[in-house]
């Protein structure tokens, strides 16, 4: 425990009678760049101001290194904070912002000066120090904000969606330019969004989160190759996802097939143990699929289809092809999309590898809507 | 669609005329300098000010006026902020209740408060004097600053706070620091519209003062045996003063404006 900058430990959190958070444990490394994902209402920004001390939990505890500061208010941790809406103090300049952390912990004032505009340097925003609050753009505010909670050297960086509400430009700046602060500063960084895309690009490690647990634990490129469950592969990347029925009893990583009715046989590899008969989730990642009229693929499987529609997305194209089935996503190079008219008939191929068997989650309100609904039309 | 607008000119004029006549006829007759209240004037001159002010009832009167306004003030301050913050901000059983017994005078008879008040203070022995007077001004001008400082600690955003803990802050450094500043020219020009309020206030005051006098007292009764020019010059004083207050109030609404607006020029200046 000693060497991770933050611990949780058996972290549980209701608020009147719902349960925002049950039982959550939890590692976070020094210098780790963390994602907390998830859709709204999972509780990951319950989890994040429960570590920064704004919230206490209802039975568990959170540690800073070794010692234990479940109790403590956020002024008593050694951390920095940032928010959605930036929460910039608005009396006060941009230059009195970053050094307000630094004021309050006696710092003299020129030294203070000093270290607001080398924080204000960091950011790229100097040439702002004596502007309000209301006088600079969102991105810059937010910016400030970063300067304002890294420039008395917390140990960790905690931040709660802040790029949300920032347009789409700016944000793919500020994601580059928060890579670039954690790489530079070595700062822990534990950081929140519901942008799955946010959350592949950014971060070292991803807690994926629902219905306040944690759903999986990963690297992004883990979490994108091999998701652990049905909700974690749909809330992550794209997926095409078919109600079918296994044909083979299968262990935990074994290829299994599967039947549907007016589709052919397929097979994946099982995630979890599956049973011979049981309902299952096949998930194929659009991405995975290629258009392959010479069948060039040994072992694949294969399925002729029509196109429906070509959805361009610059150097590729989401293309929308009807089958005999359910409707199949898939994306190709633009090039070779950009010769498919509507109807144009394909026949689509992928690995077996590459796609994966989910068992049918019991009860489960918050997975795909596109499973259940199917489920009843293709199980007949 | 040009009808229209010379309609609704003369409409407004007629209804400000309706309103400020009156006010600028007392000014205009306070510097008269003739004894009599008619038309026409027998000249322009200053001297029932210096009268007013030679007067001793109205200089002990105006004294008297300014002790209730601080003490009011001050009673009010010290009463009404918390509240405020309890109200604005508290998450306890009977906040509404609390809010609507604080807010209640203002929408009462000022007779009924009066009356009310002359009851309790003979039913626990106080005498009337300007410490009762007090005691009338703050409970009816508790509501207007209530409501004031309640809606502006509501308004205040608490990330702001929050955003001060996360960064080394106490509670004493975050009142000092970020929500005094903050909710300072609010709390300040709810006070100013209270001692406007007090200034002026007559009816609750008539039943609770004893011997000594406010102003608006001494010109009530000034006006009942004789209306000499210097009660004119003495209500435009009060008007002055009672406009001062709210001015003021103004003002310190705006001055967190205004230095985003100074702060704004440089930008422009530097910019351009």
């Amino acid at each position: 425990m000693e060497s991770s900058a933050v611990s949780l430990r058996g972290i549980r959190k209701e608020f009147g009678s719902v349960v925002a958070l049950d039982d959550v444990t939890l590692d976070i490394e020094r210098r780790q760049f963390v994602t907390l994902l998830g859709p709204s209402g999972c509780g990951k920004t319950t989890l994040l101001r429960i570590i920064a001390g704004l919230e206490t939990p209802t039975a568990g505890d959170v540690y800073f290194g070794a010692e234990r500061v479940t109790h403590r208010p956020p002024q008593a941790r050694p951390l920095g904070f940032a928010f959605q809406r930036y929460a910039l103090f608005p009396h006060l300049t941009v230059l009195e912002n970053v050094a307000f952390g630094l004021k309050v912990r006696r710092v003299r004032a020129k030294e203070r000066r000093r270290r607001a505009m080398e924080m204000l340097e960091l950011v790229h925003l100097p040439h702002l120090a004596n502007r309000l609050p209301s006088q600079i753009s969102g991105g810059q505010a937010q910016r400030v904000a970063l300067a304002r909670a890294l420039a008395p050297e917390p140990s960790v960086l905690l931040l709660d969606e802040p790029l949300t509400a920032l347009d789409l430009a700016i944000r793919t700046a500020m994601q580059e330019e928060l890579r670039r602060l954690h790489r530079d500063l070595g700062t822990t960084f534990v950081y929140v969004t519901h942008d799955q895309g946010e959350a592949l690009t950014m971060s070292d490690r991803i807690i994926l989160m629902r219905a306040g647990e944690i759903a999986q634990d990963s690297t992004p490129f883990e979490l994108y190759r091999h998701p652990s469950s049905l909700f974690a592969a749909t809330f992550v990347g794209e997926a095409n996802v078919w109600v079918a029925r296994a044909v083979d009893d299968a262990a935990d990583g074994e290829t299994c097939r599967v039947e549907a009715a007016s589709l052919p046989r397929f097979s994946g590899r099982a995630v979890g143990a599956v049973r011979r008969g049981a309902a299952v989730s096949y998930v194929l990642r659009p991405q995975r699929i290629t258009s392959a009229a010479d069948a060039g693929v040994p072992g694949a499987c294969t399925i002729s289809a029509t196109v429906t529609d070509v959805l361009p997305r610059g150097a590729r194209a989401l293309v929308l092809a009807a089958t005999s089935g359910p409707e199949v996503r898939l994306e190709l190079e633009a090039a070779e999309a950009e010769s498919l008219g509507r109807g144009a008939p394909l026949t689509l191929a992928w690995h077996p590898a590459d796609a994966v068997v989910f068992p049918e989650e019991s009860s489960d309100a918050d997975s795909s809507p596109v499973v259940t609904s199917e489920a009843e039309t293709t199980t007949v | 669609m040009r009808v229209r607008s010379i309609l609704l000119g003369a409409y407004v004029s007629i209804a400000l005329a309706f309103l400020l006549l009156p006010v600028a006829i007392i000014v205009l007759f306070s510097f008269n300098s003739g004894a009599n209240l008619s038309f026409p004037l027998r000249g322009l001159a200053g001297h029932w000010y210096g009268t007013a002010l030679h007067d001793p009832k109205m200089v002990s009167a105006l004294e008297n006026s300014l002790i209730v306004g601080a003490g009011m003030l001050a009673v009010v301050a010290l009463v009404g902020t918390p509240a405020a913050w309890a109200i604005a901000r508290g998450r306890f059983r009977g906040r509404g209740l609390l809010l609507a017994t604080i807010v209640a005078p203002v929408a009462l008879p000022g007779l009924f408060i009066g009356i009310a008040l002359l009851t309790f203070f003979a039913s626990i022995h106080v005498h009337p004097s300007l410490r009762t007077v007090v005691v009338a001004h703050a409970v009816y001008t508790l509501g207007f600053y209530v409501v004031i400082a309640a809606a502006r600690f509501s308004g205040l955003d608490a990330a702001l706070e929050e955003a001060a803990w996360t960064l080394g802050a106490g509670r004493w450094a975050v009142a000092r620091l970020v929500v005094w500043p903050l909710v300072r020219p609010a709390l300040f020009a709810a006070l100013a519209l209270c001692l406007a309020l007090s200034l002026d206030e007559f009816v609750i005051t008539f039943f609770v003062i004893g011997a000594q006098n406010t102003l608006p007292i001494v010109i009530f009764s000034n006006v009942r045996s004789v209306v000499t020019p210097e009660i004119n010059a003495v209500a435009t004083v009060l008007l002055l003063t009672s406009w001062l207050s709210v001015g003021v109030a103004a003002l310190l609404i705006q001055s967190s404006a205004r230095r985003r607006r100074v702060a704004l020029a440089e930008f422009v200046e530097v910019g351009g």
